[in-house]
């Protein structure tokens, strides 16, 4: 990936995050009102955003931020799913339905499995330097 | 120049010239491969400034302060302020944004050419893409420059 | 017969360690184990050649992938006792002293047992502890030497045993350490690794527990029906499926913790954790080392304490041991998730993060003043290697929660049995509830908490709780038990106690009085009742103010 495009996807996927973290702590859109849960994404869109700091001829040093981020926010979207499977567990076992839309959280879900490409496609990078 | 190992700048390297520390933790430290002779690279400063990573026969070990400092290394990389009239490389800029910014606008940077022209006693002329300038003392110090 | 384990990848560092091992004997195998990592950085290892330099057999082996573990028993079978390998490296000068110096020690009966060549050449690097056992000082220190030469040896022999380009550049590792030890982030990611760890044991746990529960009811309710005697079927029911099946129901929980705990330790994360954190633990004169130490703490205090052996400090050893039963074990957390479930629903999980945090900040605290109280002790030195990033595997994650789970299971099934029974016990007799004797030995504690708020139920099951803490859990379910007429224990629970008192029950339950399994630990480690008692008054100090405090707190809000 050239600098441009590293620096791009920084600047989107910290926007993306920011903006996840504030619609989870806040509960806005598709997402139940978690504070916590909204702290954590924002140290995920800050690693994005910090690596825009990163001097513009440090290529690897861009891309490191963009790797450990994109891994980042597919740990957050595999730790979604795991929560939402063990809801819907719970309520099978006691017989309830405890699932909503808010509860899944589409919005950290789906961006973490998009991201995930990215951050595949950046570790094959790295290895073969 | 030789420092202690606590003073070097991310990204710097040195050759280990002396350890001045007690018998056992000199004897895990030489099985670590610090011994004298060895190349051996700060890699990273901890959040807090200490401790730190180094590398040395390719793999990360890290360093308190108190057991850097006293691991000498010598490095080709000398401070601008007692580097003698010639043509010099820039290694780092061993300072705060502040100062890194204002050393760009001479456009003195990483990996810059940089020649020394007099280097008296008050103040450090040098030639910067063939325009002449003057540094002071303290500036100079923390410009970090190694011969090309 | 001896097997040093070198890493392919960094041969040149284990072969030290060999040729010092040598020194000692000649014994000796090398196997070279994680060559399917060495072979994808494209290193190329001929085993037959390192053999030949160095005189001893050589295996190459990978754990990872099982490769040539079978060669590496047969190997050891077949080698028999062979004699010293001498390598004499050292130049003239040296070899001459270690010579001369050898020959005299052979003569002193009192080191028969001990190779004369090593010993010399460990006076000669002024080994302290040779120095002691021998009585000999040399004039000059040759340490630095013996060193480089080792090493200008073994790049001998690697020059012609090991094919393969250096790297140069940025790999993998490097480029994650660059974020996960980033001077502002490190701190953050750290906190958000360790957040998302204990959501998840919460989460995935809950299920899991509500489906033991759900099996253990209906077992009490079979045998319920089954067993004849009064007496009996209480022992049965509310006693042992009551108390040990409250302890049951949090198996998931702390198995999915050591199982997060295991992967953070096997993928490289955790020495990554010790160093962005070190500086903290500097400015309360501990290390790294005692940072684990502690980590381990949130599995068992037990095995916490038992690890500070590899400290080499004796008094930041100490000071460790005293403060690491602040650390929030495994034990408390039936208990945290007991009383959090009841009384704070599905905020459970913040409280639970908080009262870690709380644990963490008391335990830095807590060393900060034993040391000043103690000792004013310079701190160790802490030299730790980061090891590189590897994918964990799933069979090493499993022994390792499955080494640190069993131990649970054991309490479980002895300790907490007993207990049990013991309590039940108690509650039972002479008559059930409120004339028990436990219920008397609750009452007399009793004035001494009445600014806490505590009833006598929750002040005995703090006695009990003291022979292992996870019996606070059965306790109390079997005393509020004893009132419930329709519907669980919790909801008894829930009614009598305010939120406020809840919270700081939970801080108390934290703080107080060491267990009693650690308690011996503490004693066998430091070897005096001082310090037992020690952290026996100080723990119930804090655990009294911090709880008043969080109680007072509570109750204005």
């Amino acid at each position: 990936m050239s600098v441009r495009n590293v620096s791009t996807w920084l600047f989107l996927l910290g926007m993306l995050y920011v903006t996840l973290a504030v619609n989870t702590a806040f509960g806005f859109l598709f997402s139940a009102k978690d504070l916590m849960m909204g702290i954590v994404i924002l140290v995920n869109g800050s690693i994005y955003l910090f690596g825009l700091l990163e001097r513009v001829e440090d290529v690897k040093k861009r891309t490191s931020h963009l790797l450990v981020g994109s891994f980042f926010s597919y740990i957050l979207s595999i730790y979604q799913i795991v929560v939402v499977f063990s809801l819907w567990l719970e309520g099978f076992v006691g017989g309830l339905c405890l699932l909503s839309v808010d509860a899944i959280n589409f919005p950290l879900l789906f961006s973490g499995l998009l991201v995930s490409f990215i951050s595949d496609y950046l570790k094959k990078s790295f290895t073969t330097t | 120049m030789v420092v202690p190992l606590s003073r070097m700048c991310e990204g710097e390297k040195g050759k280990i010239s002396r350890l001045e520390l007690p018998v056992e933790v000199r004897e895990r430290l030489c099985g670590l491969g610090f011994v004298n002779g060895e190349e051996v690279e700060l890699v990273k400063i901890a959040p807090f400034g200490d401790p730190k990573v180094f590398r040395i026969k390719g793999t990360n070990v890290t360093l308190r302060n108190d057991i850097a400092m006293w691991i000498l290394v010598e490095t080709s990389s000398i401070p601008l302020s007692s580097a003698q009239p010639g043509e010099y490389l820039v290694s780092l800029i061993n300072g705060g944004w502040g100062l890194k910014e204002r050393m760009r606008q001479y456009s003195i940077q990483e990996g810059a050419t940089v020649k020394v022209v007099e280097n008296s006693i008050r103040r450090i002329e040098v030639e910067v893409h063939g325009k002449t300038l003057f540094l002071s003392r303290g500036q100079a110090f923390r410009v970090i420059v190694r011969e090309r | 017969m001896v097997v040093v384990i070198g890493d392919a990848i960094n041969l040149e560092r284990s072969l030290y360690l060999l040729l010092q091992v040598l020194e000692l004997r000649g014994d000796v195998v090398l196997a070279v184990n994680a060559v399917d990592e060495a072979r994808k950085a494209g290193l190329e290892i001929d085993k037959n050649e390192l053999g030949k330099q160095l005189g001893i057999p050589v295996v190459i082996t990978s754990a990872a992938t099982g490769e040539g573990i079978e060669e590496l028993k047969e190997v050891l079978v077949k080698s028999a006792r062979s004699s010293s390998h001498i390598h004499y490296l050292f130049s003239e000068e040296i070899e001459e002293k270690i010579e001369a110096l050898a020959g005299r020690f052979r003569l002193v009966p009192a080191l028969s047992e001990f190779d004369g060549r090593w010993l010399a050449i460990k006076s000669l690097e002024h080994d302290n502890g040779v120095e002691k056992l021998t009585g000999f000082k040399a004039e000059k220190d040759f340490s630095s030497e013996l060193a480089e030469t080792r090493y200008r040896y073994i790049k001998r022999v690697l020059s012609t045993s090991v094919k393969g380009k250096e790297k140069h550049g940025w790999d993998l590792s490097e480029a994650i350490d660059h974020v996960i030890t980033h001077r502002v982030l490190g701190i953050f990611v750290f906190l958000s690794v360790i957040y998302i760890v204990f959501q998840l044991t919460f989460t995935i746990s809950g299920p899991l527990s509500l489906l033991i529960e759900s099996g253990l009811e209906s077992l009490g309710s079979f045998l319920g029906n089954s067993i004849g005697p009064d007496w009996l079927r209480s022992l049965v029911v509310d006693g042992i499926i009551g108390g040990v099946g409250a302890i049951l129901v949090f198996v998931p929980n702390i198995f999915i913790l050591f199982m997060a705990l295991g992967v953070l330790e096997e993928s490289g994360y955790l020495p990554r954790a010790a160093f962005v954190i070190d500086r903290l633990m500097y400015s309360m004169k501990l290390s790294g080392r005692s940072f684990i130490s502690m980590l381990l703490g949130f599995g068992c205090n037990v095995s916490s304490i038992m690890s500070t052996r590899s400290i080499s400090e004796p008094k930041e050893r100490i000071v460790t041991i005293l403060v690491s039963p602040f650390i929030s074990c495994s034990a408390r957390l039936p208990v945290f998730l007991l009383i959090a479930g009841t009384f704070f629903g599905t905020k459970g999980g913040v409280v639970v993060f908080f009262l870690y945090l709380l644990s963490i900040v008391v335990t830095v605290l807590s060393a900060l003043i034993i040391n000043r109280l103690l000792f004013k002790g310079e701190p160790s030195t802490m030299i730790m290697e980061l090891p590189r990033y590897r994918k964990p595997r799933v069979s090493s994650i499993m022994f390792y929660t499955w080494n640190k789970g069993r131990h649970f299971l054991e309490k479980a099934g002895t300790i907490i049995l007993g207990a049990s029974v013991v309590i039940w016990m108690l509650s039972y007799f002479p008559a059930e509830g409120s004339q028990s004797y436990a219920a008397m030995i609750g009452r007399a504690l009793e004035p001494l908490f009445i600014p806490l708020g505590f009833s006598w139920e929750m002040i005995s099951s703090l006695v009990f709780g003291v022979a292992a803490k996870e019996v606070i859990v059965s306790s109390l379910t079997t005393f509020y038990g004893n009132y419930a007429v329709m519907g669980s224990a919790m909801e008894v629970m829930r009614v009598a106690i305010s939120p406020a008192t809840a919270f700081s029950f939970l801080v108390f339950v934290l703080l107080y009085v060491p267990c009693l399994p650690t308690l011996a630990v503490t004693k066998n480690e430091t070897g005096s009742y001082r310090y037992v008692f020690f952290s026996v008054i100080y723990s119930l100090a804090v655990a009294y103010s911090v709880a008043l405090a969080v109680r007072v707190i509570g109750g204005l809000l």
